[in-house]
């Protein structure tokens, strides 16, 4: 896939699959076209009528389906007023899915449901977006509680899975994310929000990471207030296609099963800051697990019995935040300061 | 009317957490990834696969290991079998989705004869099945799965040895939960010290009929500082309180001592100095 990627026409990506002899005599026979016919509009010298287009489209490997599409209506943009043939990927969410999740909500002990919930939610999602494994990954964000009388000021990541390259489990990349993230945005404007490519321009805030080429991002919305959002990364350029958009917000909204009422907010009440930049955060995050320990065992004396472990790492994720706005208030302090202030002349 | 004869699968579960629960199927999906992880792949012990195109996958849950065959070898035909309805659902929707039409799950009790003919697979795969194995089960399973091999087909099988750690509330509650499965009549332990079934996969297939062709040990490290640390936290975050049932049961501790205890235990867990494994054993032998 790797090598699909540096295609920039769907030609030159035609030529690196049937430089491979059993790729172009598959092709050769399904399109019902000479090997050579395949060669020529590989290099330009003439172009597929119709139906031989429509026979490409349908022959294509499923691999390199997504960015041939998106290479070749850049060649034939009348493709676009049409019905193209459908991705190779379950369009729906299995009733199946749907039952589990119910079942989860309607069975299991409130300790232990948010947490299998989003197991079950992030595992199927990732499973049916990339069943071949080339390279997505899916976090879930929450918003962070606010104390009282205060807004929501942030989100923070909680669980993310993602097939190579990326780690199977992404637990050392959570982070919190503000104003200055694309899944802040989503959040701030309710809506999903998709970049094709890392390269072209966009209004839209975003942060790349290593490997990612195109992203999307989802709120989560619980009977319209908002709980958090779905943060999706490819590989591939051009990823999210429309079925794929929809299949995406159609997880995003059975997410909202896993949220109390308490764990949402209306629009209003959103007010994100801007958290300092990601490498920053990082050093924070160590001290983590020292800090949940202590508040569980100081709830716990305190209580006479044992504290929940969900409510001790939000109020560690809430210190966080407080310590990391101070950071990021901070940064933006030394920004605008002029520069002979930062000299100390 | 012979089927309808037939003791219901549901009735004669013998499974020490409830496998309809949507909780256990979460926690089994993240378990089949961490073990597979663990053991280093899905096949680590078996060097020729050459001949290998019929699978079959015994209690197979959600179906981890069967789609992560099917998704590996496209040239193999799998099947898993479960005794939970539900789990069987969910991994053939996880077989569409994925689209892997080289798999397929169906709902059957492995403690009774199979719905196979003989001869049917070259290759049986059954990990962490002493979960639900009476001692008097094994060798009854061992048979059945004689008769569904083709001559020179491999039977492999893995399970665990818990209940190692160096922190006091943690080890309390796994050999709780030991002591509880030996209650159960689910352990070869004498006193339910431990589970005491590694020890005698060898020697089971020996019983059997079976040509015992090599043993494999894991050690799946999981103190903390360990790339599986996380992923155990959160597995065991689930599994001790679906526990519960079976703990109060067989009398060995109230519900709020078992809560309190695995508590105590899973708050020991993320200490910087925790350290505990699962010892794993893999035998496998071939069919004369």
């Amino acid at each position: 896939m790797d090598g699909h990627q540096d295609a920039e026409t769907w030609q030159a990506l035609l030529g690196q699959l049937i430089a491979q002899p059993q790729e172009r005599a598959r092709l050769s026979e399904a399109i019902h076209v000479r090997p050579v016919t395949l060669q020529r509009w590989a290099e330009e010298i003439s172009r597929p009528r119709e139906g031989n287009l429509r026979a490409l489209i349908s022959n294509i490997p499923a691999e390199a389906y997504t960015l041939f599409m998106h290479l070749l209506v850049k060649d034939f943009p009348e493709l676009l007023q049409e019905r193209l043939p459908e991705e190779r990927f379950i369009e729906t969410i299995p009733s199946e899915f749907y039952a589990r999740i119910l079942s989860n909500l309607a069975l299991t002990p409130r300790a232990l449901y948010r947490q299998a919930t989003q197991d079950l939610l992030l595992q199927q999602a990732l499973q049916h977006l990339d069943p071949n494994r080339e390279g997505l990954s899916i976090t879930l964000a929450v918003c962070t509680p606010p104390r009282a009388g205060q807004k929501v000021r942030s989100l923070h990541e909680v669980a993310g899975l993602a097939t190579p390259p990326w780690p199977y489990h992404l637990t050392d990349k959570f982070l919190f994310l503000g104003d200055e993230s694309l899944i802040g945005y989503a959040v701030v404007h309710a809506h999903s929000i998709t970049i094709d490519d890392r390269e072209g321009m966009t209004f839209f805030p975003a942060h790349w990471t290593e490997h990612e080429r195109s992203a999307a991002v989802f709120p989560i919305l619980r009977q319209a207030r908002i709980a958090g959002g779905l943060i999706v990364s490819s590989v591939q350029e051009a990823f999210f296609t429309l079925p794929r958009m929809a299949i995406l917000e159609a997880y995003a909204h059975l997410a909202a099963c896993m949220f109390e009422a308490e764990d949402c907010f209306a629009a209003e009440d959103i007010e994100l800051n801007i958290m300092p930049a990601y490498t920053l955060q990082r050093p924070y995050f160590a001290g983590f697990t020292r800090r949940f320990l202590r508040k569980y065992a100081e709830k716990s004396a305190e209580d006479g019995h044992p504290a929940s472990f969900a409510q001790m790492r939000q109020l560690v994720w809430q210190d966080l935040e407080e310590v990391l706005l101070q950071v990021s208030a901070q940064a933006q302090v030394e920004r605008t300061q002029p520069i002979s202030e930062k000299e100390g002349k | 009317m012979a089927e309808a004869a037939e003791p219901s699968p549901e009735r004669e579960n013998t499974y020490v957490i409830d496998a309809e629960n949507a909780a256990e199927m979460a926690r089994l999906m993240r378990q089949e990834q961490i073990v597979t992880a663990g053991m280093g792949g899905i096949f680590p012990e078996q060097s020729d696969l050459s001949e290998i195109r019929h699978v079959l996958d015994l209690a197979c849950g959600p179906g981890g290991w069967a789609l992560e065959v099917a998704y590996t070898y496209s040239d193999m035909e799998v099947i898993g079998v479960d005794i939970s309805e539900r789990m069987i659902a969910y991994a053939n929707a996880q077989a569409q989705v994925q689209q892997r039409p080289n798999v397929q799950f169906q709902v059957m009790n492995i403690l009774h004869p199979l719905a196979f003919p003989a001869a049917s697979f070259d290759l049986i795969n059954a990990r962490l099945i002493s979960g639900f194995m009476r001692q008097e089960a094994w060798p009854i399973f061992f048979a059945e799965c004689l008769r569904l091999l083709r001559p020179g087909g491999i039977l492999r099988l893995t399970e665990i040895e818990a209940g190692m750690a160096n922190k006091l509330y943690f080890e309390k509650a796994l050999h709780t939960g030991i002591a509880a499965m030996h209650r159960a009549g689910l352990s070869f332990s004498p006193n339910g010290l431990h589970y005491g079934i590694v020890q005698m996969l060898p020697y089971l297939f020996r019983q059997t009929g079976f040509s015992l062709l090599g043993t494999k040990a894991h050690f799946l490290d999981f103190s903390s500082g360990t790339e599986a640390h996380e992923s155990f936290c959160q597995d065991l975050e689930l599994a001790l309180p679906l526990f519960e049932p079976l703990i109060v049961k067989t009398g060995l501790a109230t519900s709020q001592e078992w809560q309190e205890l695995y508590q105590a235990g899973l708050a020991e867990m993320y200490e910087e100095d925790f350290c505990s494994a699962w010892m794993m054993l893999t035998a496998w032998g071939k069919k004369p």
